[in-house]
């Protein structure tokens, strides 16, 4: 059960995950209680599939593109305190791109993600049954992240926005995180802001320009997720997961004024399922994160699918 | 186990950093406002006189930039991909800017489509059939320009460049309208 919490975690970790115009960033890892390193490698196919326009019309992409990005993570997280953990998450980029008349691979170091989760619990708070008020308090995790733009941006020697394999910015992110398991039932709730610094910019794809500062809108992220664990006699377990998903950015700003035909707004889905040895040490996760191509269910974003295969190590 | 726990993340952020075939760039990490526009290789620059260009237009036709101001007071074109980025921009010019100028030709330039066919199916789907549209045959423009994704370029009446940049929030495309000869 300890490594559960884990699992359920990072099953909703898609949802937030970096998309086009963008991309690369890895999510968080946390570690299961107790634990005290974690080894963690992921694999994600981002593929998109059209875009809603800034009245929230979807638009399908022009006839013949093809826009994947391939996501390949490597990270750890360390425990330094009894509530206390750290982690780091390093991505590589592949973008291939198929875009009307245009044809390109790229690919690149994406954004590193380093960051501090902090425990608001002293034991492990899965329970079998309800048996005082006490039972029904959530894992409780507070977070701090930082995204460090190690990635290729739009301020870099890039043609145009599918090339890119980071954002460019400086981003701290603070995170709450709400996770219950009775008995094989799970449910998770996970918010979190983020603020990018401002930087002053002097190229945009590829082509130096008259410099001015850039700074983007703050982003909430609130994911809802619940799953179940059905576990074999041989005390592997298998875990599926349904989720949702609700992104915001407000507007950016340019020169201190704001933009407002920037920010975006997106909901997603997930589907997942995990698998977990008895002894909670390895864990195999398959998700699929996606957005329903309709109109309404964003603005200003690209509509995306996002599958990721992971894998985690936990070491006592 | 104890190597792995201790160096893992140190020997995976140098060898992530220095990556020999694609280093990191470290114009994100350390940005800078210095002004390096002297430094683009080609492109005309504001103050230079275009020459007559020609567009080949979506619908067949096509047009040249001296005809064109014979009735217009001046011509913005708009380096586009039809992307999501290039959406936000032209959404933005259809609503703030190109009502403001009805002397004012707005061209959308379709750089990346190979065909006419191609371009106008583009033009289309993206719901901008009430703009001109034009597809930038073997790059001619492009080299023209030096345009990359979101250039704005706007020519005056006198066929003289005004402004050869990218979009941004369209502030500069109006500032620059609002004083057209």
């Amino acid at each position: 059960m300890i490594a559960f919490i884990a699992v359920m975690v990072e099953i909703v970790r898609p949802l937030s995950a970096a998309s086009c115009c963008g991309g690369g960033a890895s999510a968080s890892l946390v570690l299961p209680k107790f634990a005290t390193f974690l080894f963690d490698t992921s694999i994600e196919h981002e593929k998109y599939n059209g875009y809603w326009n800034s009245k929230g019309e979807y638009k399908k992409d022009p006839p013949g593109s093809d826009l994947r990005q391939l996501r390949l993570s490597i990270g750890s997280a360390y425990r330094v305190h009894d509530n206390i953990q750290t982690f780091v998450s390093i991505p590589y980029v592949v973008n291939i791109n198929q875009y009307t008349g245009l044809k390109s691979t790229t690919y690149g170091a994406g954004d590193i993600t380093l960051g501090f989760n902090f425990e608001l619990f002293n034991d492990i708070r899965c329970v079998y049954r309800i048996l005082s008020l006490e039972d029904i308090w959530p894992a409780t995790y507070l977070g701090v992240k930082a995204i460090v733009p190690t990635g290729i941006s739009p301020y870099d020697n890039v043609p145009n926005s599918f090339d890119i394999t980071g954002l460019g910015f400086y981003t701290f992110n603070f995170s709450l995180l709400l996770d219950k398991t009775i008995k094989s039932f799970n449910i998770s709730l996970a918010g979190n802001y983020s603020i990018s610094a401002q930087r002053p910019v002097n190229m945009e794809y590829g082509r130096y320009i008259e410099p001015y500062y850039i700074q983007p809108g703050g982003k909430l992220n609130l994911t809802a997720s619940t799953g179940y664990t059905f576990s074999f006699d041989s005390m592997d377990s298998i875990t599926g997961t349904l989720g949702y998903g609700y992104t915001k950015e407000y507007y950016l700003k340019i020169n201190g004024i704001e933009n407002q035909n920037s920010g975006f707004l997106k909901h997603n889905l997930l589907v997942g399922i995990a698998f977990a040895t008895a002894d909670q040490n390895n864990v195999i996760k398959f998700n699929n994160a996606f957005n329903l191509p309709f109109t309404g269910w964003g603005v200003n974003k690209p509509a995306t699918i996002i599958t990721t295969l992971e894998y985690s190590h936990v070491f006592r | 186990m104890y190597f792995v726990k201790k160096y893992f993340i140190y020997v995976s952020l140098v060898l992530f950093l220095i990556n020999c075939s694609n280093p990191v760039p470290l114009s994100n990490l350390f940005p800078d406002a210095t002004d390096r526009r002297y430094l683009n290789v080609t492109g005309l620059q504001p103050g230079d006189r275009v020459p007559d260009i020609t567009f080949y237009n979506t619908d067949g036709t096509t047009d040249t930039l001296s005809n064109i101001l014979t009735i217009k007071n001046g011509v913005v074109i708009y380096f586009t991909m039809w992307c999501i980025v290039c959406d936000v921009h032209m959404s933005y010019i259809r609503n703030t800017i190109k009502p403001m100028y009805p002397n004012v030709e707005f061209y959308l330039l379709d750089y990346v489509s190979g065909t006419i066919a191609q371009a106008l199916a583009n033009q289309t789907g993206s719901g901008y059939t009430d703009f001109k549209a034009a597809l930038d045959k073997n790059f001619k423009l492009t080299d023209m320009f030096y345009g990359t994704m979101s250039t704005t370029i706007v020519i005056d009446k006198n066929s003289i460049l005004r402004m050869n940049e990218d979009f941004k929030d369209g502030q500069r495309l109006s500032a620059v309208l609002s004083v057209l000869p």
